[in-house]
């Protein structure tokens, strides 16, 4: 007969999901980056040659061009932001402008408009504004040239309908008509 | 002023696609408009519908401006003031769709928003929309043709250039106001149809382009 305990052979341990385990690299450990904490407020302008973590409060102007911006899920900034990269968890309220890369995480709030090559929406980010991405103007950003404004070129779709000839008027009372007196190109009713 | 009007929008836990699946389905309406695309101009876009991630990556392919309204969203987050007899749709568009006077889109992508506004919120949206249209640009729209439809708009992927993934956000149905091709042509007189397609699921997809 089986025993109860016999039946009990060893469990395999339960599967453990891989999750990505970030390592850094020496060069990113060595990377300085700024941290404001969640109980800091700081109102006026930011600049400077370190990658910079937002969990506090911002609110003016952050311009780290070459660096890399976060708001964490804290964070609260009401600013104009230029970064590296720039990453939203947290709410910003403001324009962002990113010379590589902008990404609005899942909790990210943006209202505001963005600026950069390449742009990411993680499901669940909330949005509202303008996203510009046009690579040759942020090319151009780093140029003092001025911006290049957005034209219409023509219709996008062709036209599937056939227009009616035009008809010129033929007959004496036709030219005697108010506005019709010489070549029209629009259609002309006979009814 | 009277705002207009809109039931309580969905909170943002209620927002999550939960229990509400998604429909992959052929989009020739967009199919026709994706074809037209070139890599070597600027696009104007203005997406009346969410943010979606998926569309945004989509886009970057292509040299373009995106406008995001979420504008069902932004009509829901609006209380009406009553008291006023009339709604003065004119002003409440410009304060929420405030655009330079020399913006002009492209493209529009109204998905199926159109069958949650009334008839004179319609009109007049696409009056306030059709100043900042040259001529030839286009609207894509998606409008339901079945008796009844969820009591919000669906969240829309594109998927590639032929076909797009439909998740409803409710399961909750309400009467649909299916607008018929004269109503269309009455509701917005500055847009003629360019090419509409039924759907199996109900909708009708329509390309309007300005003029």
């Amino acid at each position: 007969m089986w025993k109860k305990n016999d039946m009990q052979y060893p469990q395999p341990e339960p599967h453990q999901p891989s999750v990505p385990v970030h390592n850094p690299s020496p060069v990113e450990q060595l990377r300085e980056r700024a941290i404001i904490g969640s109980s800091i407020f700081i109102k006026g302008e930011i600049s400077g040659e370190e990658d910079l973590v937002v969990q506090g409060q911002v609110e003016g102007r952050i311009e780290l061009r070459q660096h890399n911006v976060t708001v964490g899920k804290n964070g609260r900034v009401k600013a104009d932001i230029w970064g590296k990269i720039i990453s939203v968890e947290g709410e910003v309220h403001g324009n962002i402008f990113g010379e590589e890369k902008i990404v609005i995480r899942s909790s990210g709030v943006l209202h505001g408009n963005i600026t950069a090559p390449r742009v990411t929406l993680e499901d669940g980010s909330k949005f509202k504004g303008s996203i510009d991405m046009d690579s040759r103007q942020a090319a151009a950003a780093e140029k003092p040239a001025p911006a290049r404004e957005v034209k219409p070129e023509g219709e996008l779709l062709q036209k599937t309908q056939v227009e009616p000839p035009k008809v010129e008027p033929k007959r004496d009372d036709d030219l005697k008509k108010p506005g019709m007196a010489f070549k029209t190109s629009a259609p002309v009713s006979r009814s | 002023m009277k705002w207009l009007r809109r039931s309580p929008g969905p909170s943002d836990r209620e927002e999550g696609t939960g229990g509400c699946q998604a429909e992959t389905q052929p989009s020739l309406a967009l199919s026709t408009l994706f074809r037209q695309l070139r890599k070597d101009r600027t696009y104007h876009i203005l997406e009346l519908g969410p943010a979606v991630g998926h569309n945004i990556d989509f886009f970057s392919r292509y040299s373009c401006r995106i406008r995001v309204e979420d504008l069902y969203r932004t009509l829901s987050s609006f209380d009406y003031v009553s008291g006023s007899d009339s709604v003065d749709f004119e002003a409440a568009f410009q304060y929420l769709l405030p655009y330079e006077g020399k913006t002009r889109f492209d493209i529009l992508l109204a998905w199926d928003l159109l069958n949650y506004l009334e008839r004179d919120e319609f009109l007049h949206l696409m009056r306030h929309l059709a100043r900042f249209c040259h001529t030839g640009t286009v609207l894509f729209a998606l409008v339901a043709t079945s008796k009844h439809m969820p009591d919000r708009p669906a969240v829309y992927r594109i998927l590639d250039e032929n076909s797009i993934e439909c998740r409803n956000t409710s399961t909750v149905l309400r009467p649909c106001p299916r607008y018929h091709d004269v109503d269309l042509r009455q509701l917005m007189p500055s847009f003629r149809v360019y090419n509409s397609y039924l759907l199996r699921n109900g909708m009708k997809e329509y390309l309007f382009v300005s003029s």
